[in-house]
């Protein structure tokens, strides 16, 4: 450590809090009243959104930790910023007349409404006002999983997105019941076919397994008892709805997690509701998802309890979280890997490109192992160091050498063109991450099948331009109130390169020697 | 100490050669020295292929008790009938979507290990691959695959790496610290791609999630050397592989084990095994990907003379329930067969059918504890000194032949 030259200095001074103590009792406290400093602005920022455009960072950076706490939670929406596709509004009537009249004609326009649905998204994570919203989403999609290979409709894989942004930071108790009655969920943990006298475990057991309890805090007789409380239950309603249905239901008395009764689905969702376990298990979710791979069980065990005692207010929790000690932590600085959704997302914030389309944004998310509303199993992306291995590290850094690169000279070319074409990626036919596990992590516009790709000499001729842009944010940041080369590799990095920064390099070579080092795949 | 290992293999060339030759037991030579010398040649002259189906397999489905009663009792809706199914004597046969791989099997390459499972099955497919990838018992968690404590006291630094997973899926049995595992798509592309990773000087850092990082790019330029130089030799095997998922992914297999890049273990995975509904079809799909892409790349190997050097195993995190639910699919079940297929395999049965007239639940109970096969591989494959780490004390089964 002793090698540690200046950088530690200026973060010691940049930020108020010098180092901090792991308080076990994890009490929030009054943090500082001083401004927390570019470092802290940037682990809030990386954390809880993805990555912020330089100013935001900057403004941030002039806060006291409670007031950015306070600030980022006053951005939660309910609604996205981008109006769904138009199909979304079919009901479920029509969708069934059209597969009835051409079967393989509906097989083609499902798929190209699925290819719409993630593009849709991954332009959303782009561009919302409150990424704060979008990464609870994500959150809750990697938690309450459905997977769109196996659902199939990509009308029910958006009303399951949309009920994570309505309910995402509410109550957890709606959240929940919601779930358990989302027709996405029905399609794909089978309780639509099943039945009194022929119940289907497969929801029920992840109810219990991955939604509320986690093991050891169930029985196996509880999972055969709770699937036949939720037979019955039918996609009916002309948007998706689920309702329990008498004949197909099983009314007999059960025994689920000590209540005994003629129970159905929504008891039993209610019995879980009243576990100890079942706020800690959300807490540990949090934990993983903002804190470290290490959830602590004590502070699990505080951190549920709050969640309960705000009647299950998830914005309750996720303030207790972010003024924890365990939130700020030194210790737990860059001990969280980027998900692909992180690092791409979070890399063109940071550089403020708003026009990459949908379609390239997933193109790249493949290439690192992520396909929006397609988690590789029930238990969602397993995070981590898994998002790390030979082959997805490999996509990380072509998508940092050239993706970025690509992406800002077509950004800068869309600015000086008036920004026409941008966006709408419903035509281009390439973009099927399933059916193309190949696909081309290529980003660059130039090679893009569509019709707005640049040709060499509009590359030659932007190359430049967007080149400058990366020395003018520096200027900018260099200028800004107390702030120099040491802050600015903070603004990006949770710690110290690892490569040697040369730092005499200008323009992307600026940009190279940051996200090309390994601790940009941190936070 | 293993500087030393290699210079004298390397001088005495000539005398080590017939020890080299898979199928010597190393346990014939008395001398400890010696002994070492041919634990690691297993290793060095023979790959295990794993082929993961994800989901859990459905057995009794796969290999059918013919003239069980209780089979059609417990399975109405999907239970095969005869024409479905490829007579393979002693009452069993296998599902007609296999036949593929009745070549295998009449040549006496193939066998099927009957009933393998552990006591108190778990029925979660994240605890069940846990615990058949780890191998532990039902109630007891492991840190590491199996094969990561049977590999790394066993390091050779002229490895690519220990393991190479092809086509995505985790590391499964190879996961744990200290061993090098790639996972790659397509070798050209990775070789390409890993020439611009940068040599980063290693410090005493104990930031974890950094730590691994830097393993994997250490690992990445590695392996791509030592593939880019063996593939550049590669020989012709003339086979055409499915276009299917699995198909290409057993091509690229194939292609490493025939150019000779030196890896012990490799390991594919087919997805969707999952069958709770509408089994009938799904099952028939995957099973038909799932021989189509092996006995390409048996003929492959055959082709290329590497097939005696190849052992090719199946796992599953479980079997489904014997009895059919009511969406023409099957729950998440207990006990299930598995497939050994190989140039040195003892074609056959192994292991017992589980008695369809003694279910707990409506599920199987296991004849044959899973870690057998493990043992088997172990040390009659590998020819390495059954340890109890990796066969928890299980005793491999007599399906490979000596030579």
């Amino acid at each position: 450590m002793s090698t540690l030259p200046s950088i530690l200095l200026i973060l010691y001074s940049l930020t108020s809090v010098g180092s901090l103590s792991l308080d076990s009792a994890d009490e929030p406290k009054d943090l500082s009243n001083g401004a927390m400093g570019i470092a802290d602005a940037r682990h809030l920022l990386d954390r809880t959104c993805f990555g912020a455009p330089q100013q935001q960072l900057q403004e941030y950076a002039q806060l006291n930790r409670a007031e950015a706490v306070n600030r980022l939670l006053n951005t939660l929406q309910t609604e996205a910023k981008t109006p769904l596709p138009k199909w979304h509004e079919m009901s479920f009537q029509e969708i069934r007349d059209l597969r009835k009249k051409d079967t393989r004609a509906f097989g083609k326009t499902q798929r190209g409404w699925q290819r719409e649905a993630r593009n849709w998204w991954a332009n959303e994570l782009l561009i919302s006002e409150s990424p704060l919203t979008e990464r609870l989403v994500l959150m809750w999609h990697g938690h309450f999983t459905s997977e769109m290979r196996t659902v199939k409709s990509p009308h029910a894989m958006l009303r399951q997105n949309q009920l994570f942004r309505e309910k995402g930071s509410g109550s957890f108790d709606d959240l929940l019941r919601a779930i358990a009655t989302d027709s996405a969920m029905a399609l794909y943990l089978d309780t639509q076919k099943s039945k009194k006298g022929k119940p289907n475990e497969n929801f029920a057991r992840e109810l219990f397994e991955l939604f509320s309890l986690g093991e050891g805090h169930y029985t196996e007789k509880d999972v055969k008892e709770a699937a036949r409380a939720f037979t019955g239950y039918r996609i009916l309603g002309s948007k998706g709805e689920v309702r329990k249905v008498a004949r197909f239901h099983d009314p007999s008395v059960k025994t689920v997690l000590g209540r005994r009764g003629r129970l159905d689905g929504i008891d039993v969702v209610n019995t879980v509701l009243t576990k100890p376990a079942c706020g800690e298990w959300i807490a540990r979710r949090f934990w993983l998802e903002f804190v470290s791979p290490t959830p602590d069980p004590k502070i699990l065990k505080k951190w549920g309890k709050v969640l309960r005692d705000a009647d299950w207010d998830l914005k309750a929790l996720l303030t207790r979280i972010l003024n924890s000690d365990s939130f700020w932590s030194e210790e737990y600085r860059g001990s969280l890997v980027k998900s692909p959704v992180d690092l791409v997302i979070g890399s063109l914030r940071r550089m403020e490109i708003q026009d990459m389309p949908g379609l390239l944004i997933n193109r790249n998310l493949l290439s690192m192992g992520q396909v929006l509303f397609d988690p590789p199993n029930v238990a969602g992306w397993p995070g981590g160091t898994a998002w790390i291995d030979s082959t997805t590290l490999l996509g990380r850094r072509k998508f940092l050498q050239d993706g970025i690169t690509s992406a800002m000279i077509y950004s800068t070319y869309q600015k000086k063109n008036g920004g026409r074409g941008v966006g709408d990626t419903s035509m281009d036919p390439g973009m099927d991450p399933e059916m193309d596990p190949k696909a081309t992590p290529e980003m660059n516009p130039a090679g893009m099948n569509s019709p707005q790709r640049l040709n060499r000499r509009e590359i030659r001729r932007y190359r430049p331009l967007a080149a400058q842009s990366v020395e003018k944010m520096y200027q900018q940041f260099i200028d800004g109130k107390s702030m120099n080369e040491g802050a600015w590799l903070l603004s990006w990095l949770p710690f110290q390169p690892v490569t040697d920064a040369d730092q005499n390099r200008t323009g992307f070579g600026r940009l190279d020697e940051i996200v090309l080092d390994p601790t940009y795949q941190l936070k | 100490m293993e500087f030393d290992r290699r210079t004298f293999l390397h001088l005495s060339g000539g005398a080590c050669l017939p020890w080299l030759i898979p199928g010597v037991e190393a346990w014939a030579f008395d001398d400890p020295e010696k002994k070492q010398i041919d634990l690691a040649s297993g290793l060095r002259e023979r790959t295990l292929i794993l082929v993961e189906l994800q989901g859990g397999n459905d057995g009794l489905n796969t290999v059918i008790p013919l003239r069980d009663e209780r089979y059609r009792e417990l399975r109405p809706r999907i239970g095969l009938k005869a024409n479905q199914v490829i007579e393979l004597g002693s009452n069993l046969g296998m599902h007609s979507a296999l036949k593929p791989l009745t070549e295998a099997w009449e040549a006496d390459e193939a066998s099927w290990i009957l009933g393998l499972g552990y006591p108190e099955p778990n029925r979660s497919h994240f605890r069940s691959i846990e615990i058949w990838e780890t191998g532990s018992d039902s109630d007891e968690e492991l840190q590491e695959g199996w094969l990561t404590r049977m590999l790394k006291s066993q390091p050779d630094p002229e490895r690519a790496a220990e393991g190479i997973v092809i086509g995505g899926g985790d590391a499964g049995p190879l996961y744990g610290t200290g061993l090098r595992v790639i996972s790659m798509d397509d070798p050209e592309k990775f070789s390409q791609q890993a020439r611009s990773v940068p040599e980063v000087a290693r410090g005493n850092d104990a930031r974890k999630a950094l730590e691994h990082l830097l393993d994997v790019q250490d690992d990445i330029k590695k392996a791509a050397g030592i593939i880019e130089e063996k593939i550049e030799s590669s020989p012709d095997h003339g086979v055409k592989f499915p276009r299917t998922r699995f198909g290409q992914r057993c091509q690229i297999a194939a292609e490493m084990v025939a150019s000779g890049v030196p890896c012990p273990v490799i390991k594919l995975s087919i997805g969707g095994f999952d069958t709770h509904t509408n089994q009938l079809n799904r099952h028939t799909r995957l099973l038909t990907e799932l021989a189509d892409g092996l006995a390409a790349l048996r003929k492959a190997l055959v082709a290329t003379g590497k097939w005696d050097r190849t052992l090719i195993s199946t796992y599953s995190e479980f079997g489904r329930r014997a009895r059919e639910n009511g969406s023409e699919g099957t729950d998440h079940g207990t006990a299930a067969p598995h497939l050994l297929i190989g140039g040195m395999v003892k074609g056959g049965f192994s292991g017992k059918q589980p008695n369809l007239g003694r279910l707990v639940k409506d599920d199987l109970i296991h004849t044959t504890d899973y870690r057998r096969l493990y043992a088997t591989i172990e040390q009659r494959w590998f020819g390495l000194k059954g340890r109890s780490e990796v066969s928890r004390g299980a005793r491999p089964l007599e399906v490979i032949r000596k030579s």
